[in-house]
């Protein structure tokens, strides 16, 4: 049974519209197996295991399952040739119940006369629960009334019951993250179910953040890094650092973030936050921003980052402590309010909440600023247009005219004019989350010089960024996250960075 | 103009553009349709009824054209307009003159209350201006005693201005045209504009740029009752009656005006400027089927019709269409 192949990839590579997810990947999965996938944000894991599930076409390549050609469809294929997805967001539906979710398009089976016979249903529930070793869920719970534990655990059963009816020999289960929520205890569950799936000959995918559940349960672990397989290791000749090398690479190259450009903050505090609280994400968050300061803020999802992030741009009002702007005690309940002092954000999810994608390049560079283009009261056509020009010249936005629709821009160009308009707005502390998301190399380089620029005409930045290296390259200051609260907190001035294995000890 | 196409996507701009257009092609074949039925269709005359008709419409519907841009819907401009006429031609008999600004104001207020409730609340709007529309139907009734009020001749030089014209252009027509000049400066020169386009494009992007969403959402339906105040101000000058029922009808028509107008009903995209054109299109199709002697009721399912038909051709039917917020 051990080392037959049962899954197989060749060259598969995806490229989307500006940016190169994947390039000519190979793997193979031998049937009883547990495959670690390790890699940053954006190296391209998901975006493979949504090519194996069919949810995305790969832009060339091919795949094999069983020796034969697999190019599942979509999801529901690809269930049917033995192969099931435990995604990283929760996929259940949360006010049907337990037995509904796991045979959920199922239904068929056990209807009657048009009737669904439920008790049927909840027995068989009962059974595939009690094959990945639950045996306390109740089949006719709501989901909404369980623990995000539970939901999880509710979630790969249904996976595994699923891929054991595709009445292959040997099926795969992809798991996306799956111990984000999960306790310890948990996690051990979750490692036997692993375990007794590998010795019944088929195989699992693991993917994690978590480098230390990674070496435990994988046989054999795959290093992403940008779109590229740049490691295979055995379990045995693997440890943390070798990982975490091959994972960020040798890049933390000074020139590539310009720290030659890194500007000493001044004395001046622009912003203080106090003893920062926001109910259910974090607590005590306590920090002084100088003018001209990069403070990165680093930490895994969940860590509280976001929401501190969102507290800051005014998108969600803090519950306890305080934040003083300039002098001032201020409460922001609307980003209008933080715009107001100045504060303004990049946000994360350009398409989404950064660029509106109907309106021409032009309104999106002036929708922070309108007021400063106004004439007599009125808003004037001509200044807004010499605004744009003046912003997409310095910023070198490459688009067919200020007319042009930003939802057809590449990322990297979107992300631009997301910048001009904040940088056009006079705003001087900025929250940039993630900026240089999906965005190309050439673009990444851009704008990390626009962030030197910044800061050395004096506005002040709290940075997410993309990559932990990221982070430690653009920063002169780096606080460390972990379960709502600052873990740490580094000088990274040019001389002294610290080293990425350093803060993934507090992060993790 | 500049477009670019993008693969996949020419279905969908030659719709775009068949929508952008087709209220200026459809008046001109109607006109030549109806003329030939019945030619005294383009008589100064009948030029003049059809600009008379215009107005109150266009008034109605360049106020609703906002609420549409941003994403929402307003129900409640037809009994808002109702309750105008009423209390028009009860004010005018107990205060005189004041009672035009009265119910400007009362417009203003009932635009308003929709959008507080529609922000605070955080109701769909469709559900706020479906409730406030039965409020405002049954406070006309209530104030007519169910029944048209008819204006007593003492009170008629209040309201003679309203058969003024130059020419074959009726002072109503001007008025509601100086409404559209207004809003349209409303909504292309100044913030609360952009910001309404912005809100109904991307309300996430609009919002975390700093933009004052809320505010604009209700000046939305504020400058929405205002429009349907003035409108019911114009029926009741024009008719000289205060019937509650009598903006019922109407706002199927507004709305139908302002999509053919190009207005998108999820919102963002669209322009008061052009809601004249769809305005023109419906009063034209209402007035030529009178012209042709067509039933009043047959008339109501053919906007019922035309209204199905413009929301059909300017839906953006690539997924995440029709979401009335």
């Amino acid at each position: 049974m051990q080392n037959r192949t049962l899954f197989k990839a060749e060259n598969i590579s995806k490229e989307y519209p500006g940016t190169v997810a994947l390039r000519g990947i190979n793997m193979e999965i031998n049937a009883g197996e547990v495959v670690g996938l390790i890699g940053e944000n954006g190296a391209g894991k998901s975006t493979l295991l949504k090519i194996i599930m069919g949810i995305e076409q790969p832009t060339t390549g091919r795949m094999e399952l069983h020796g034969k050609e697999y190019a599942p469809q979509n999801p529901i294929h690809a269930n049917s040739l033995g192969v099931g997805m435990v995604f990283q967001e929760q996929s259940l539906i949360q006010n049907l119940t337990v037995g509904q979710n796991i045979f959920f398009g199922q239904e068929k089976k056990y209807r009657k006369f048009g009737v669904v016979n439920w008790k049927r249903m909840y027995e068989d529930t009962k059974q595939a629960l009690a094959a990945i070793g639950i045996s306390n869920v109740r089949p006719d719970r709501k989901v909404s009334q369980l623990d995000f534990a539970t939901r999880q655990m509710v979630e790969i059963a249904k996976v595994f019951n699923i891929v054991s009816n595709a009445s292959v020999e040997g099926s795969i289960i992809l798991l996306d993250e799956p111990t984000s929520v999960l306790n310890d205890e948990e996690v051990k569950q979750l490692y036997k179910q692993i375990d007794k799936m590998r010795k019944a000959g088929n195989a699992v995918v693991f993917v994690s953040h978590r480098l230390d559940e990674v070496m435990e349960i994988s046989d054999r672990i795959y290093i992403f890094k940008d779109g590229s397989n740049v490691g295979i290791m055995k379990k045995e000749e693997a440890n943390e650092m070798l990982l975490y090398e091959k994972m960020v690479g040798r890049t933390a190259t000074g020139e590539y973030y310009k720290v030659d450009r890194q500007t000493t903050p001044d004395k001046e505090v622009v912003m203080e936050v106090k003893n920062l609280g926001l109910t259910g994400y974090f607590m005590n968050v306590s920090f002084k921003l100088h003018k001209g300061e990069v403070i990165g803020i680093c930490g895994v999802v969940g860590s509280g980052k976001e929401h501190l992030c969102a507290v800051i741009c005014g998108d969600e009002a803090h519950t306890a402590g305080e934040m003083i702007i300039k002098g001032k005690r201020k409460v922001f309940s609307d980003p209008c309010d933080s715009r107001k002092s100045g504060i303004l954000s990049i946000p994360k999810e350009r398409r989404e909440e950064g660029i509106i994608g109907s309106l021409s390049i032009h309104e999106n560079i002036c929708l922070s600023s309108y007021p400063s283009v106004k004439k007599k009261g009125f808003i004037s056509k001509k200044l807004q247009y010499q605004k744009a020009l003046e912003w997409i010249d310095r910023l070198g936005i490459k688009c067919s005219g200020i007319k042009e629709r930003t939802e057809f821009l590449s990322g990297g160009n979107a992300q631009k004019v997301v910048f001009a308009r904040v940088l056009s707005s006079g705003a001087d502390i900025l929250v940039l989350n993630h900026p240089t998301r999906g965005v190309d190399i050439g673009a990444k380089e851009d704008i990390y010089g626009i962030i030197r620029d910044m800061t050395a005409a004096g506005k002040s930045v709290i940075l997410l960024g993309d990559t932990l290296d990221e982070c430690i390259g653009l920063s002169n200051r780096i606080l460390v996250m972990k379960d709502g609260k600052v873990t740490k907190e580094y000088d990274a001035s040019p001389s002294n960075k610290p080293e990425q294995v350093d803060i993934v000890r507090y992060m993790m | 103009m500049m477009i670019k196409f993008v693969k996949g996507d020419y279905l969908k701009l030659n719709l775009e553009n068949l929508i952008k257009y087709l209220s200026s092609i459809s008046i001109v074949i109607l006109i030549a349709i109806f003329a030939a039925i019945n030619a005294n269709f383009i008589s100064l005359f009948n030029i003049k009824n059809i600009l008379t008709d215009i107005a109150p419409l266009l008034a109605m519907a360049c106020g609703v054209t906002f609420v549409l841009l941003i994403g929402s819907i307003d129900l409640s401009i037809g009994s808002i307009c109702s309750c105008s006429v009423v209390l028009l031609t009860v004010l005018l008999q107990k205060i005189g003159p004041w009672a035009y600004l009265l119910v400007i104001l009362y417009g203003v207020f009932a635009g308003y209350l929709n959008g507080f409730l529609y922000t605070r609340i955080k109701v769909p709007s469709f559900i706020v201006t479906l409730s406030t529309m039965s409020i405002w139907q049954s406070s006309a009734y209530l104030l007519s005693g169910g029944a048209p009020l008819p204006m007593p001749s003492k009170i008629w030089p209040l309201i003679n201005w309203g058969k003024i014209s130059f020419g074959f252009i009726p002072l109503l027509f001007i008025i509601a045209v100086l409404l559209m000049a207004a809003y349209y400066i409303i909504q292309s020169k100044l913030i609360i504009g952009k910001t309404m386009y912005a809100a109904g494009a991307n309300e996430r992007a609009a919002r975390l740029a700093g933009l004052n969403v809320q505010a604009a959402k209700v000046a939305a339906f504020t400058l929405s009752g205002l429009g349907a105040a003035l409108s019911g101000i114009i029926f009741a000058v024009k008719l000289k009656s205060g019937i509650p029922t009598l903006g019922e009808p109407y706002t199927l028509m507004a709305i139908a005006a302002s999509v053919l107008g190009g207005t998108s009903l999820t919102g963002g995209k669209g322009s008061v400027f052009m809601t004249i054109l769809g305005v023109a299109l419906v009063t034209v199709i209402q007035n030529g089927l009178n012209v042709a002697a067509v039933d009043g009721f047959w008339q109501q399912i053919v906007f019922g019709l035309l209204v199905l038909f413009a929301v059909y051709i300017s839906a953006d039917r690539s997924g995440k269409d029709l979401v009335v917020k």
